[in-house]
């Protein structure tokens, strides 16, 4: 109790942090309980649940064991409450399926049972043995039972822990206005918490305000992004911040400060967009909005129905003449507006920062050069757009001409087993929307698909895609090799993989449907965050099935293309996932936090610092003790911040460090049962949890 | 639990208590790790232990693996494992002969 009282000291930030488990061998007499369950007969047709059943009884200090056809039933729970009381049970052994599924389930019985949930074990005999042993049923039987023995040897060295606590700013902060941003943002401001939301940009509405029509119903962009963002600005429990990148963020789930940088905007709120600025800036720069083929001024407004309606200063382009701030009306330009800081407080963060379209290289098998008649899908989305570079018109950029025939190209940076090996997911249908455009302008233009398949998966797509066939758009399954110019045109060379022949056909125009690619500036905030991304660059969530919206960082959600290459319907989705997920953590006073966590013994801890190092989550860090009357350094762990993965109690040379859950005693019992019979004749497997 | 929880004491413990072969198996690196770098912490530490640490104790390094693979890749767990039975087979073998 000592130790508790010092802990709670030192640790402000804890509201109620459980008392420390005891340090010494428990002197209590162990009473284990046993269950063996059959799971139906996903164990029991494998493995002979009786006689593990058995076999478990003859170790030592089990009281019961028993066997169960469904131990997570209430049948099975009850009678593990009632052993419980009945036996004076202290310790619990539950032989089942993955602690992954059912885990939370026998540790809320424990704890109903008034039993610490922490001292409940699980044997892994699903999984890990019947599933994979189907063919091998005494062996499986034999594995269940040193599965068993394992378990009840870890049980044994088990600590009653106690949950960790901390209290919880209520609002949020959203990194990225794109839709999935904004959506989570409004979803979290409508619930009543006020949200942050920040955009490197000048303007919201990122890739979507781009485009010119969704693919699920050929809907107008604008009347998505416009309204959604208007609702945004608007809000009164939102605060946006446009020009604005995240400094620096620190702490933990409930309690993330976060450091604001906002570069200056140049143009003032009493901006009314009526252009004259621009109209006497002489500086003329290719435009990104419009994939760099028109141009705008330094001072810019990138479309009309751009959010906030406020025009914006190119600082790099801008020569700083001031001859906008002497052409603006209302005195709106200050070019000597300067950028600040701010600091926000929040317990949830999204992450909405989204994806960009892939850029061929240089060198590319597609002739692409920004210069010839090959267009990437994006700038033909600007071309179809009425307020895009040509009007509107798909013009050839060689000689002006609208094309006569028409060639889309599938899978351009995507799906290529040496390079970007993923289904950017989006491009079939973009190119099935933007060939039902150009069929509509132009009924005679002949347009061929060249692809691998069509991935047509979400609901209403398959029409689309039949539609586009109904009008004479021609799918070929054909990859393209290469494509190369000929005479007034380009040449396509690609293999027909239905007809299994090469294939040449000359077109005058072509359009490389490419996918998606990991955003920009990324790694920055992956760094401050801890976030990792998966090896295609994508941010990666903690579980893709079980847990596909939070990250590895408890109150770190994603939202958007930043996870992996996604649609309009499908961020937007997400935005209002992620911002439930949020909401589960604003609505709370106080977070909970498992008991997995490492603890220095302040009394063993020599000062080496090895584990601050080792930390990869900065968890622990460094206080200065008096120690018989000497000044010493040593570590503390920041249980808030503590992650639970043991790094720090695998390299402590000392041996000051418990990783409590899975401590030296509990893995090292656990090598011994295993290696108990027959040791030679075995391959210990030491794997991560996850 | 993390592969980097994995210290060198238990897997020469292990090797102490005449295991036949011990496999450590994680999340790949770099990215994959739940606790960011885990996985490179331990990679550095077994790599330690099979130049140098295991020579010492006359303890065949081959009988240490590491092996990335991720809870998504049963059919390479199960392809590790195969390889691995036929090692401690082959090694049974070798001291019979």
């Amino acid at each position: 109790m000592e130790e508790n009282a010092r802990a709670e000291e030192s640790l402000p930030e804890i509201a109620e942090a459980g008392p420390e488990p005891e340090t010494e061998e428990s002197e209590e007499e162990l009473r284990i309980g046993v269950y063996v369950c059959h799971c139906g007969l996903n164990i029991a047709q494998v493995v002979d649940c009786a006689a593990v059943a058995e076999y478990a009884a003859t170790l030592p200090d089990v009281v019961v064991a028993r066997e169960n056809m469904y131990s997570c039933a209430d049948p099975g729970q009850i009678q593990i409450k009632e052993d419980i009381a009945a036996y004076g049970l202290n310790r619990v052994v539950v032989a089942a399926c993955s602690v992954k599924m059912h885990g939370p389930t026998f540790m809320n019985v424990c704890q109903e049972a008034g039993l610490n949930p922490y001292l409940m074990m699980m044997a892994n005999i699903r999984e890990h043995c019947s599933w994979v042993h189907r063919d091998a049923p005494e062996g499986a039987t034999r594995k269940a039972m040193e599965q068993v023995k394992m378990a009840v040897a870890k049980v044994r060295h088990a600590h009653a822990l106690h949950d960790r606590y901390v209290p919880v700013k209520r609002a949020a902060l959203v990194i990225g206005g794109g839709m999935a941003g904004m959506q989570a943002a409004l979803d979290m401001a409508d619930a009543g918490y006020p949200v942050f939301l920040v955009e490197r940009e000048p303007f919201l509405g990122g890739r979507a305000a781009q485009l010119l029509r969704t693919f699920d119903h050929m809907e107008r962009m604008s009347c998505l992004v416009s309204p959604l963002a208007m609702k945004v600005l608007n809000h009164p429990l939102i605060r946006v911040f446009t020009l604005t990148e995240v400094e620096s963020i620190s702490g933990y789930v409930g309690n993330f400060q976060v450091r604001l940088a906002r570069r200056p905007r140049y143009v003032g709120e009493s901006c009314d967009a009526c252009g004259a600025c621009a109209e006497a800036c002489p500086v003329a720069v290719p435009d990104p909005f419009q994939v760099g083929m028109a141009e705008r001024k330094a001072i810019y407004l990138p479309h009309p129905q751009a959010a906030p309606y406020l025009y914006c200063v190119d600082e790099e382009a801008c020569t700083r003449c001031g001859a906008c701030a002497e052409a603006c009306p209302r005195s709106a330009v200050d070019l000597g507006m300067e950028g600040g800081e701010e600091t926000v407080e929040v317990g949830a963060v999204v992450l909405a920062v989204g994806a960009q379209p892939y850029r061929p290289p240089e060198e590319n098998p597609w002739s692409y050069d920004g210069k010839s008649d090959v267009f990437t899908s994006l700038e033909m989305e600007r071309m179809l757009h009425p307020l895009g570079p040509t009007g509107g018109k798909p013009l050839r950029r060689s000689d002006g001409r609208l094309p006569e025939s028409l060639a889309f190209i599938q899978c351009v940076g995507s799906r290529d087993p040496e390079g970007n090996a993923w289904c950017s997911r989006i491009c079939c249908m973009n190119t099935i929307k933007q060939a039902l455009i150009l069929k509509a302008l132009y009924p005679s233009v002949r347009i061929y698909v060249y692809h691998r398949d069509i991935r047509a998966y979400k609901k209403d797509h398959e029409d689309l895609y039949r539609l586009a066939r109904d009008q004479g758009v021609i799918f070929l399954r054909a990859p393209v090799r290469e494509v190369v110019p000929g005479e007034g045109g380009l040449v396509i060379h690609a293999y027909d993989e239905v007809m299994r022949r090469p294939v040449r056909q000359e077109v005058d125009m072509v359009v490389l449907a490419t996918g998606m690619v990991r955003q920009d500036g990324v790694q920055r905030l992956q760094d401050m965050l801890k976030v990792p991304s998966s090896a295609d660059g994508f941010l990666m969530e903690a579980h893709p099935k079980l847990r596909p919206l939070e990250t590895a960082i408890t109150g770190v959600m994603l939202a958007g293309s930043c996870q992996f290459p996604k649609d309009l319907g499908d961020c937007l989705l997400q935005g209002s996932a992620a911002a439930a997920k949020c909401l589960g953590i604003l609505g709370k006073e106080e977070m909970r936090l498992d008991a997995i966590i490492a603890h220095v013994n302040p009394e063993k801890c020599n000062g080496c610092l090895v584990c601050v190092k080792r930390c990869p989550f900065s968890a622990i860090v460094t206080e200065e003790a008096e120690v018989e009357g000497k000044k010493r350094k040593r570590a503390r762990v920041i249980e808030a911040s503590c992650k639970g993965c043991g790094i720090c109690a695998a390299r402590c040379k000392q041996k000051a460090i418990e990783a409590r859950g899975f401590s030296d005693p509990e893995i090292f019992s656990q090598i011994d049962a295993a290696l108990e019979e027959d040791p030679g004749g075995k391959v210990l497997a030491l794997v991560c949890h996850w | 639990m993390c592969t980097g929880r994995i210290s060198q004491e238990m897997i020469l413990h292990a090797f102490e208590k005449g295991a036949g072969l011990v496999l450590v198996g994680g999340c790949h690196p770099p990215g994959d790790c739940r606790y960011i770098n885990g996985n490179l912490q331990c990679e550095e530490m077994i790599k330690k232990l099979k130049e140098k640490v295991l020579p010492e104790k006359g303890i065949d390094p081959e009988r240490l693996r590491l092996e990335w693979i991720s809870s998504a890749e049963g059919n390479i767990f199960q392809k590790v494992m195969c390889e691995l039975c036929e090692q401690l087979e082959e090694a049974r073998k070798g001291v019979r002969g």
